[in-house]
């Protein structure tokens, strides 16, 4: 077990370091005359989005361990010396600002979390994203030594900067890698969000107040589980929005292009950050007196257009081998593109899911007044996201009822509103995250706009707010984790809870171990792939994806296992459906018989 | 040594929040609390508090099992 984890560790340092050197390389970009910390955020966040689209474009050819260590190990070297730096400073820093210790305190304590609880085996059904389809990409990616949509699941074609971080960790770090690598982007998005209340005005404590009140925000935590991306995602958003409060000359737009860009090429909802950017921007233009007009524009085709290059190897992709750059297809774009794989219904029926999991919060006018007081009290109609704790509610009103002077202030209130009204429409909690952020800044504007002119009565109760968001945001935190932290803790607990956990765990065991298993044929649609080590079969996936032609129903593969190269059939009596193999079906011996499972062995 | 998050705190602050948020320069004299707004604020905390209290706390699952557990006993 410790070597496990041992090898876990190490692989996250190695990507941790290949990152720093990347992003060392991309220095010009941002320049040298920003602060220390937003050169270390822009670098590694930098650095690791390049670092996974570069291995992305090459993986379309070729993608084998031997690839990995060829394009990690030159870029940890060059990454040893700037890590170094970054954490001799980050050293200095907390010696010389050892004031902020309970904020210190609760921040260590979720990444302890998040670093401990990371090291727990990947469990859980179809229904965990991170075994859906978060990891079962790359594991296919990394037995097939190509890069490839999974065409049982169409949510493995979805943009993969991260994914393709987590296949370069599950190669050399084994399985336990992703899980702990979940501590790099939980604390770069830390950092960046201390970045951005730095530029927003705020002071050394002020920042460190950020970070507490974002760390322990439930609904931020969410996106930071094993195999989640959205944190990741939400790092790169509040990197471009510091450029954004800053942006003087071409460079400035090229640097918040690369992140915009990076943010489109690790999720969908990137899309939407651009214009809400350009949006913010253009406010913060008119503000500075709305001179010289057609530079602006120039300056944001640039932008555009360098976003749209940094995201275009995700989109060119899916269009080439699924008729679609965004896939799956939204109803709207299907006059425009013909998407391989899956029919009209399925793409109707998970839309209509995406819709239902939004309808938690309501979705008329009085709902989206309510989004503030929702968003804060009403946590569980928001899919497990456990809320965003008291204090952006608490302060950020307050920072209207003093009077927000600063136009960067201005700006990033402007910003959560555009960004929370455009996700308004959707809904998922997660997709959020970057708003979680900057109302954290907010937040802690407001509270010491608050400080400065109330009385004692107002700070007493300013405390109360702030201990009451951290400590039982760090609560639900440690909670959620609990049973993870048992299982690192306890190996025989894990062990002994193995079967629970893993969805038929015996069959994919036989699989696993028995030399003769080549490539198995999975009927029910609900069992996750995830755990076979072995090529496999699944004529229809999660999303109804139909995954060979004319085949609606899986069984009506079976008569042609032979010819598929199909050696095992795994059936199951799943929570959708019941066994599937008809009684005495010719060609076919059953080898695992036990409840609710089922292995065959082609004859 | 190039600080980590750019400039040190301010110096005078009048409480030990506002050193921790590290105020402007300008805030360094605190001008007087205005009284409507000094209301104004500590009402919308006490009732962000409260909601907390009765919503999250009060009506736990948790709670509400040990208020019945009292209500059988006394």
């Amino acid at each position: 077990m410790t070597f496990l984890y041992a090898r876990a560790i190490a692989a996250v340092a190695v990507v941790a370091l290949a990152g720093a050197g990347a992003g060392r390389c991309l220095a010009p970009v941002w320049g040298r005359e920003r602060s220390g910390l937003e050169q270390a955020v822009f670098a590694m966040l930098g650095g690791l989005g390049i670092l996974g689209t570069l291995l992305f474009i090459i993986g379309q050819f070729y993608f084998t361990r031997a690839l990995l260590a060829a394009v990690l190990v030159p870029a940890a070297a060059l990454g040893i010396a700037p890590a170094k730096e970054f954490v001799a400073r980050g050293w200095h820093f907390c010696r010389e600002h050892a004031g902020a210790k309970a904020a210190a305190g609760a921040i260590a304590l979720v990444l302890l979390i998040t670093a401990v609880a990371g090291l727990a085996e990947v469990r859980g059904d179809w229904e965990n994203d991170a075994v859906a389809y978060h990891l079962l990409g790359p594991r296919v990616w990394l037995r097939d030594a190509v890069i490839r949509p999974v065409p049982d699941n169409c949510h493995t074609a979805f943009p993969q900067t991260a994914e393709v971080l987590f296949a370069a960790l599950l190669s050399i770090g084994g399985d336990r890698a992703p899980g702990f690598f979940a501590v790099l982007p939980l604390g770069l998005f830390l950092l960046a969000v201390a970045a951005l209340a730095r530029r927003a005005g705020l002071g050394a404590y002020g920042a460190w107040w950020c970070m507490a009140l974002a760390a322990s925000m439930p609904a931020v935590y969410a996106g930071a589980r094993t195999g989640f991306i959205d944190v990741w995602y939400a790092s790169l958003v509040i990197a471009a929005v510091i450029l954004l409060l800053d942006l003087r000359g071409p460079t400035d737009f090229a640097a918040l292009a690369l992140f915009c860009g990076l943010a489109m090429g690790t999720k969908y909802t990137g899309l939407l950050v651009a214009p809400a950017l350009a949006f913010t921007s253009f406010y913060l233009w008119k503000k500075s007196g709305g001179r010289n007009g057609r530079e602006f524009l120039a300056h944001w085709t640039l932008a555009g257009g360098v976003a749209c290059l940094v995201a275009s190897p995700f989109y060119l992709r899916n269009w080439i081998l699924l008729g679609s750059p965004i896939y799956p297809t939204p109803e709207a774009l299907l006059r425009f593109f013909h998407p391989k794989y899956l029919p009209l219904a399925a793409i109707r029926e998970f839309q209509e899911y995406i819709w239902q999991r939004g309808a938690g919060l309501g979705r008329g006018p009085l709902a989206y007044l309510a989004l503030p007081f929702n968003l804060t009290y009403q946590t569980s109609r928001f899919h497990g996201a456990g809320g965003i704790g008291l204090a952006p509610l608490g302060f950020a009103p307050l920072l209207l009822l003093f009077g927000a002077r600063e136009k960067s202030t201005k700006a990033l209130a402007l910003l959560a509103w555009v960004m929370t009204s455009l996700w308004f429409l959707q809904q998922e909690s997660r997709f959020l995250i970057p708003v979680y952020g900057i109302a954290a800044v907010l937040a802690v504007l407001g509270w010491r706009a608050m400080l400065a002119r109330t009385g004692r009565m107002a700070a007493a109760l300013a405390l109360g707010v702030v201990a009451i968001s951290i400590s039982y945001g760090c609560f639900m935190i440690a909670s959620a984790r609990s049973e993870e932290l048992r299982r690192v803790m306890s190996p025989a607990h894990a062990e002994r809870v193995r079967a629970q956990q893993i969805p038929y765990l015996a069959s994919f065991e036989y699989l696993n171990g028995t030399a003769a298993v080549r490539k198995v044929l999975i009927l029910d649609r609900s069992v996750p792939p995830y755990y076979l080590e072995r090529d496999y079969l699944k004529p229809i996936g999660q999303w109804d994806e139909q995954v060979l032609p004319g085949v609606t129903r899986a069984v009506d593969a079976l008569p042609h296992a032979k010819e598929l190269g199909v050696t095992h059939v795994l059936d199951v009596q799943s929570t959708i459906a019941p066994f599937q193999v008809p009684p005495n079906f010719p060609g076919l011996e059953l080898v695992v018989d036990l409840p609710g499972q089922r292995v065959y062995r082609v004859l | 040594m190039p600080r980590f998050f750019g400039a040190r705190r301010k110096a005078g602050m009048p409480t030990s929040q506002k050193k921790t948020l590290g105020a402007h320069a300008s805030e360094g004299r605190r001008p007087k609390p205005r009284r409507a707004l000094n209301v104004a604020a500590n009402t919308w905390l006490l009732l962000v508090l409260g909601a907390f209290l009765w919503l999250r706390i009060w009506q736990s699952e948790s709670i509400t099992h040990l208020r019945q557990i009292f209500a059988r006993h006394f």
